[in-house]
């Protein structure tokens, strides 16, 4: 934690130092987000976005938030515990994380453990269904979760303190801070939670031992202006996370599970009349420590740090035509009890082209190609884009090839690590309809994907296990996504979410589908609001999974809060808020013995000043 | 099948979560009379099941082949998941002890009923720390434990009390104590080295419950025969290639009545055998899926193999038949192989539970 300390203590110092200036006529937009392509060339895909409203209900980490409010489906090893997705019914390693433009999937494993990502500290969370490879690189086959600060230049200094207790010895603190004036504009936000986590069972009446977990997360991002046509952007990320991790009903867990994230991005952008140049330069560095058993001095550790350079041009050809090039070089570097010191070089250059038709109709056509150093990836493609029909009425497309590198491990574990991989390739396509009708907007989605050559682990004819490019696997389902924000009259309104998922993921040899992959998952949540008081409940359907050797129950579990805000004098306003999880007691578990948490409460003030 | 392999790929694969498809167990057949002796005249199959899955599972195979039952320890019982990871089982008497190494627990059953006695230590006590083999000599259970596997320094074999079913001392060994055999109130177990590679086979004294020797052979010493002159019967894997410093295998032929070895067989420097089984006279092991026979006479290794092909997670002899379980992906169900050893034949493969580690036979209850 020391190194936590001492980097906010430097990052405080360099915040105070800029003052307000004149204000001139800028090119730059007065909000900025890092990542344009999400909005850019993006039309053909579904995109939601989930507001800092909604996140501030999400609960503890980005898993609850995302389980309750969109079709991505978890795996979570108990509470806190090790946390994958399964999104549109792909593996963990098919959900790409893009953080302010930039993926952080692990270069281990290729994923992102969705428990060590606080929520709070961002302004925004999209969800990108389909694949996004051209666009973000390795990993987005299912789809992409898009982690987004935005810099506000307008003159505003705003602190939001919140602290939250609850069940299990549950605490939580958080400090966020927004400062901007035309030319310089900083959030910076500090977290802080711990939880003994120790949960009754609720069928065994045996206890959550060994699940204790705490973390500290530390943002600071910051844009300058440097003159009308020129800026720079900071964003840096850093998480530090113990956690114990705890065993199944007929296991005990002893094991302990250390693990460090550094992110550091630094853009500059320059506009011109038609184009605008971007450079980014990004430093990720992220390391484990596991102890096998946490009373022991015995460990294994890894850690990998990447370099990465990404140069990118967007040019205005003429009213209907924009094309967007860039070339990434990404350097990695390994350091692991499991798999020595290996190194490696990528290079990928990627084209997109907007074509404006009409003001109705819109596409986009992109193309990317990477080249590592020691394996070869699929030139990959996508097409995506939208017509609006009517005023009520737009029809979505898009078809696309996808990737995921293989990983670290299954490049480079000793023994069994593979040199002869390829990446994994995944065809898809997906199309879409929106309707609109004032109070209500509807989502419907359909989409098939196949994906081959993808890679499992297999004992050779030496009984060594080493991964192959084997695997196919064909997807496809149907999604619904219905929302209605109703006002009553006055101060009151009611907001209704609904998200359902119909997924067939099925291995293409045995025809079965892989093992947890629910067929049907749906969710609603229901929030309505009375001027200072406000309600929420949320509710998930979870149908049975197939797990190895069996099934594993379908599940209903809901959540309810109640927040009460209230505005003192002067800018000074609080809120009290209590929240119910798992409000009918339900005994669950998503992963196969692991049962999730009873009943419990969670309480949070929140000062905004 | 290195262990330590298998435990960090599992981890690996448990880490990654990576899809695979679904198996189910196979139907359940109902019961009528549950204190019958329905598990007589049979083969068991010990399916360890996934690790920190806690789906391990007990399978039976009729001697005829033509009854197949999965899941038996759980249908017995009627309970779902009751163990992680069993490892293997004992016999004495009429009772059966499953060793469950992440449940830290030793099952004992009624051999024919599959029906639960009592249960020894539990997840989170005392008792063991991945148990993995026991044999019984005078009167008690000795269990190797490898303790906790990054430690090399806290191995030991548990020596229960068979009335008391209670722990009454543990003697410590050296890293990785896996496979333990009795003979009279001797007791040899082979330090394979657990996570790592070890050497030596211990002598523990059954009487006094202390070590007495230790018999020097190649590394990895991973199985222990006896033949029907009394002479014990090492063999040791030898260290793979990927740990580059690779050691050949090595067969090595003990008198037990002076603890010294009469006959060393050196394997060629890139062979790791293993699974040593013993029927009238004649020895039996596997080299990467290679099965080969030897006479105990014999003054070398046999050049050709029997059986090509097999990729066995264990293997046994018994009436003249070889059986090998096929772990498969390690996913899905394995199965049982039997082959008929007069013409090498495959004679029968049936579907037994997840990961089958290890395969007995019971007889006719005395009941």
């Amino acid at each position: 934690m020391k190194r936590a300390i001492t980097a906010i203590a430097f990052l405080l110092s360099i915040s105070g130092q800029v003052s307000a200036q004149g204000k001139p006529h800028w090119e730059l937009d007065e909000v900025v987000v890092s990542d344009t392509r999400l909005k850019n060339y993006a039309e053909g895909h579904k995109l939601k976005r989930l507001p800092d409203s909604t996140i501030q209900r999400g609960g503890t980490f980005l898993t609850s938030l995302l389980t309750f409010n969109s079709n991505i489906y978890f795996k979570e090893n108990g509470f806190g515990m090790v946390a994958s997705p399964a999104f549109r019914g792909t593996n963990a390693s098919h959900t790409a994380v893009i953080w302010n433009g930039i993926n952080i999937n692990s270069p281990l494993n290729g994923q992102v453990d969705f428990n060590t990502i606080n929520p709070f500290n961002y302004s925004s969370v999209d969800i990108r269904s389909g694949g996004g490879s051209v666009q973000f690189g390795t990993g987005a086959i299912g789809g992409s979760v898009h982690l987004n600060n935005a810099l506000r230049f307008e003159d505003h200094f705003d602190h939001q303190v919140l602290m939250g207790y609850g069940s299990f010895d549950t605490n939580k603190v958080n400090y966020r801070q927004n400062f901007g004036n035309v030319k310089w504009s900083h959030s910076f936000g500090l977290n802080f939670t711990e939880s003994d986590n120790d949960y009754k069972y609720l069928e065994t009446g045996g206890l959550n031992r060994n699940g204790e977990f705490q973390n500290v997360t530390l943002n600071f991002n910051a844009g300058y202006r440097l003159s009308d046509k020129n800026a720079l952007r900071l964003y840096h990320q850093s998480f530090i996370g113990e956690r114990n991790l705890s065993g199944n009903l007929v296991t005990q867990g002893r094991s302990r599970y250390e693990d460090d994230h550094y992110r550091t991005q630094l853009e500059w952008v320059g506009v011109g009349k038609k184009s605008t140049s971007k450079l980014k330069l990004a430093h990720l560095y992220e390391g484990f420590t596991y102890y096998e058993n946490k009373d022991s001095n015995n460990f294994s550790e890894g850690n990998v740090t990447t370099l990465l350079a990404r140069y990118s041009y967007d040019l205005e050809l003429s009213e209907a035509f924009r094309l967007n090039s860039y070339v990434e070089y990404d350097h990695y570097r390994g350091d692991g009890s499991s798999f020595g010191n290996p190194q490696r070089n990528d290079v990928s250059l990627t084209a997109l082209l907007k074509h404006k038709v009409s003001e109705q109709m819109v596409y986009n056509f992109g193309l990317r190609k990477d080249f590592s150093s020691d394996f070869s990836s699929p030139l990959v493609f996508s097409l995506d884009g939208k017509y609006r029909v009517s005023e009520n009425y737009g029809l979505q497309l898009s078809a696309s090839r996808n990737f995921r590198m293989p990983t670290f491990n299954d490049l480079y574990w000793k023994p069994g690590g593979n040199l002869d991989l390829l990446s994994e390739s995944s065809y898809q396509i997906d199309l879409g309809q929106i309707f609109e009708f004032g109070i209500a907007s509807l989502n419907l989605n359909g989409y098939y994907i196949a994906t081959d050559d993808m890679i499992r682990w297999l004992p050779n004819v030496s009984g060594i296990w080493s991964p192959s490019n084997i695997d196919e696997v064909r997807i496809y389902g149907v999604e619904g996504e219905l929302a209605l924000i109703y006002p009553i009259q006055g101060k009151q309104h009611i907001e209704i979410k609904t998200n359902y998922a119909y997924t067939v993921s099925e291995d293409k040899a045995t025809r079965e589908q892989l093992i947890y992959v629910p067929f049907h998952r749906a969710n609603a949540s229901l929030a309505y609001n009375l001027s200072d008081v406000s309600l929420f409940y949320q509710h998930l359907y979870n149908g049975p999974v197939s797990i190895i050797g069996g099934e594993l129950e379908s599940y209903q579990v809901a959540n309810a809060g109640i927040t009460y805000s209230h505005e003192l004098k002067g800018k000074l306003q609080y809120s009290i808020g209590l929240t119910l999880n798992n409000l009918f007691n339900t005994y669950y578990e998503n992963v196969a013995l692991r049962p999730m948490p009873n009943r419990n409460i969670q309480t949070q003030l929140l000062l905004n000043f | 099948m290195n262990v330590k392999q298998l435990i960090l790929s599992t981890a690996v694969a448990a880490f990654l979560l990576t899809a695979c498809t679904n198996d189910d167990g196979g139907p359940i057949l109902p019961e009528t009379d549950t204190e019958a002796p329905i598990y007589e005249n049979g083969i068991i199959v010990v399916n360890e099941g996934g690790i920190t899955n806690g789906n391990a599972s007990v399978s039976f195979i009729s001697d005829d082949f033509s009854v197949v039952q999965n899941d038996i320890f759980s249908t017995s019982n009627g309970v779902n998941a009751w163990g992680d990871t069993a490892q293997s089982m004992t016999f004495d008497g009429d009772l059966g002890y499953i060793l469950v190494s992440y449940s830290q627990k030793v099952e004992v059953v009624n051999r024919y009923t599959f029906k639960s006695i009592t249960t020894i230590g539990g997840p989170g006590m005392p008792e063991f720390l991945n148990p993995r083999y026991m044999a019984v000599a005078n009167g008690k259970g000795y269990v190797t434990n490898w303790g906790d596997p990054e430690n090399p320094g806290d191995d030991f074999v548990a020596v229960i009390n068979l009335e008391s079913n209670a722990v009454e001392t543990k003697i410590p060994v050296g890293e990785g104590p896996e496979r333990i055999l009795a003979k009279d109130n001797s007791l040899y177990v082979a330090l394979e080295g657990g996570y790592n590679f070890n050497t030596g086979v211990v002598l523990i004294d059954a009487t006094s419950d202390t070590v007495t020797d230790i018999i020097k052979v190649a590394d990895a010493p991973n199985s222990l025969q006896l033949d029907d002159e009394g002479y014990l019967w090492i063999l040791s894997g030898g260290k793979p290639g990927y740990t580059e410093d690779e050691t050949a295998g090595q067969l090595d032929k003990i008198d037990t009545a002076n603890t010294t070895v009469s006959e060393t067989y050196v394997f060629a420097s890139t062979e790791h055998p293993g699974y040593l089984s013993y029927e009238g006279g004649r020895l039996y092991y596997s080299v990467a899926g290679r099965i080969f026979k030897m006479d105990v006479s014999s003054t070398e290794l046999p050049a050709a193999a029997e059986i090509i092909g097999t990729s066995f997670y264990d293997m046994t002899v018994k009436d003249g038949k070889l059986y090998g379980t096929d772990a498969k992906d390690f996913a899905s169900n394995g199965a049982l192989e039997i082959y008929d050893l007069s013409d090498n034949s495959l004679v029968t493969t049936k579907e037994v539970g997840i990961n089958p580690g290890s395969i007995y036979f019971n007889g006719t209850s005395e009941k």
